[in-house]
């Protein structure tokens, strides 16, 4: 018969329960928060703003410090150019002021990762110190368990998050690596839908920094996209500009037959228009 | 004069034909047939990494050749055969796990992984070409390439390999993503259990990943003479490495599918007839496997 349990002890389950649960109550709101972030970049897609790309990539740190209990965590770029990784979240106590500084591939946890595109989990980090110096550097201190995977892009790496020190010591498994990667998945198609939206910004700047030397006509492109937003003709075209941004990433064959068919609709509505002159002027 | 066949066919003519060892029946293989008092002797093995520090007590000088690739931002391939050190620590990582199986192996350091991410498929795929051509008897990978440019290539050098009784021993990738060449039938795929003994390995019956090796938590040496504990199936390919190079050792001459077919037959989890294999640490224990526990040396 199994005897009862002495009330301080049943108290002291409970309040331990209630505590679990509040933690993963925690871990559903930043999820939840994370999820509808997602959905949203992923509703606005190229009218995203720089601002909200790097707002997202630090609640996915964020996040994936918070649902594996790491205490600082990074995510790196690579600069093929420069052959550099580049900051571009540094999250933790002693983090302030890393991102935008560059730490040179073929080196530490970052550079492997991003070399091989494999993922590592280290459990003693502080047996080498030089394999740790660029997180060193990052939070001012050298952490002693460590788990990167790389953010890869299609089938190419093009960054690399990173986790440091598991709460409790304990080191980062091979489950914590599975759903790290989960994250680096929704980052990488962060930062992709962002480089286009960039990319695409920096053409309409261009082409208006041309054309605007009274600044007047930013002033009028200003009003006359807060008209055009609520308009059926405007999300039509937004609609239409995310379709050929997708085909325009899809490869070679897609844009080529994107190109052909969407050439032979401008044709045929040229030929419609030019008709529809000629008649009404003979 | 011989007469016409069709092609292919020629070295199955009567007269043609060769005799070749017999294998036991697959019941009757064992560890100790298969490696029981192998050191990997004169089993040359290539790891195609960071390269390898030879000065390093775990790898203990055995480094009997060098070799680095790099591409410059040109296109230009350059070839180094001047010994090198590691760049990461994970080529010697692989070398001390190699060792710990084939203590006697002599290593060959393929360094493909430098400073520069330019060119790093193109130099992967001239360090392995260079392995097979050298006619190494096993060639660690514990690296692939997740380009779809290189699928071609490295199904090439993947099938070389297989030709010419060079045994390639892959990593799958830690990422649930497509990479080459450790989804080639070719090749010897492995990836990560939990398990410590570094003899203790599962057959898959569903590849592409054929076997699975120690890789969590693994205690490894690295850079400047020190040691880490590491989690990544990049850890787990050198422990079949290892083994493969005992198998050689004492049996020259195996054909890669013979190889496979050993280590298959030798897994935990495959029974005769017994209808189902153990978790880890089941069933069979050191006992059954007098030899491999005699041999393993300590972590």
């Amino acid at each position: 018969m199994a005897s009862e349990q002495p009330a301080e002890q049943r108290i002291a389950e409970l309040e331990e329960e209630v505590a679990r649960l509040r933690t993963q109550l925690e871990d559903a709101r930043v999820v939840s928060e994370l999820r509808a972030r997602l959905a949203q970049v992923g509703a606005t897609g190229t009218l995203s703003v720089p601002t909200e790309h790097a707002a997202l990539l630090e609640l996915i740190v964020q996040a994936a410090m918070h649902v594996l209990r790491a205490q600082a965590g990074s995510l790196y770029l690579v600069d093929e150019d420069q052959q550099a990784l580049v900051w571009e979240v540094a999250l933790g106590e002693r983090a302030a002021g890393l991102v935008g500084q560059r730490i040179p591939l073929g080196q530490g946890v970052a550079g492997w990762v991003a070399a091989t595109g494999q993922a590592i989990a280290v459990a003693d980090v502080q047996q080498d110190p030089r394999w740790a110096q660029d997180v060193g550097r990052a939070v001012g201190y050298l952490p002693r368990t460590m788990l990167a995977v790389p953010l890869l892009l299609g089938d190419r790496v093009i960054g690399v998050l990173q986790l440091l020190d598991k709460d409790g010591g304990r080191p980062f498994d091979a489950a914590d690596m599975a759903t790290l990667g989960l994250f680096a998945n929704q980052a990488a198609v962060a930062i992709d839908q962002s480089r286009v939206m960039r990319s695409l910004s920096r053409l309409v700047r261009a082409a208006l920094s041309d054309l605007d030397e009274d600044g007047s006509l930013s002033a009028r492109a200003a009003a006359l996209a807060a008209h055009t937003e609520e308009s059926p003709e405007y999300r039509d075209t937004a609609r239409l500009a995310e379709l050929l941004s997708e085909i325009a990433r899809s490869g070679d064959a897609g844009r080529r037959l994107a190109l052909e068919v969407n050439a032979a609709i401008a044709g045929y509505l040229r030929e419609q228009r030019r008709r529809g002159r000629s008649g009404t002027g003979g | 004069m011989e007469a016409p066949r069709p092609a292919w066919s020629w070295q199955f003519a009567p007269e043609r034909v060769r005799q070749v060892p017999a294998v036991p029946v697959l019941e009757d293989i064992t560890p100790e047939w298969a490696w029981g008092g192998a050191t990997g002797a004169g089993i040359k093995v290539a790891v195609v990494d960071s390269g390898i520090d030879n000065d390093h007590p775990a790898i203990a000088g055995r480094v009997k050749g060098y070799i680095s690739f790099t591409e410059d931002r040109d296109g230009v391939m350059h070839v180094d055969e001047a010994p090198h050190t590691d760049a990461f620590g994970h080529g010697t990582a692989c070398a001390d796990i190699i060792r710990r199986l084939a203590p006697d192996c002599e290593l060959y350091s393929v360094k493909v992984l430098g400073p520069m991410l330019t060119g790093k498929g193109t130099a992967f795929a001239a360090g392995l070409r260079w392995a097979i051509e050298q006619r190494m008897h096993v060639v660690n990978l514990s690296l692939g390439t997740t380009k779809q440019d290189y699928f071609s290539l490295f199904h090439e050098l993947a099938d070389m390999a297989y030709f010419r009784n060079v045994m390639l021993v892959t990593a799958a990738n830690n990422m649930p993503v497509t990479s080459y060449p450790s989804l080639f039938a070719a090749v010897t795929s492995v990836a990560c259990h939990e398990g410590q003994d570094p003899y203790e390995f599962y057959y898959n019956p569903e590849p592409p990943v054929e076997f699975g090796a120690p890789g969590i938590n693994i205690r490894v040496a690295w850079l400047g003479g020190g040691y880490m504990t590491v989690t990544g199936n990049s850890f787990a390919a050198p422990h079949i490495t290892g083994l493969v190079a005992k198998i050689l050792s004492k049996h020259p001459g195996l054909t890669p599918f013979q190889v496979k077919t050993i280590l298959r037959a030798t897994a935990r989890n495959v029974y005769a007839g017994d209808g189902g294999g153990p978790p880890h640490g089941g069933e069979r224990t050191a006992d059954d496997f007098p030899s491999a526990s005699a041999g393993a040396a300590p972590i």
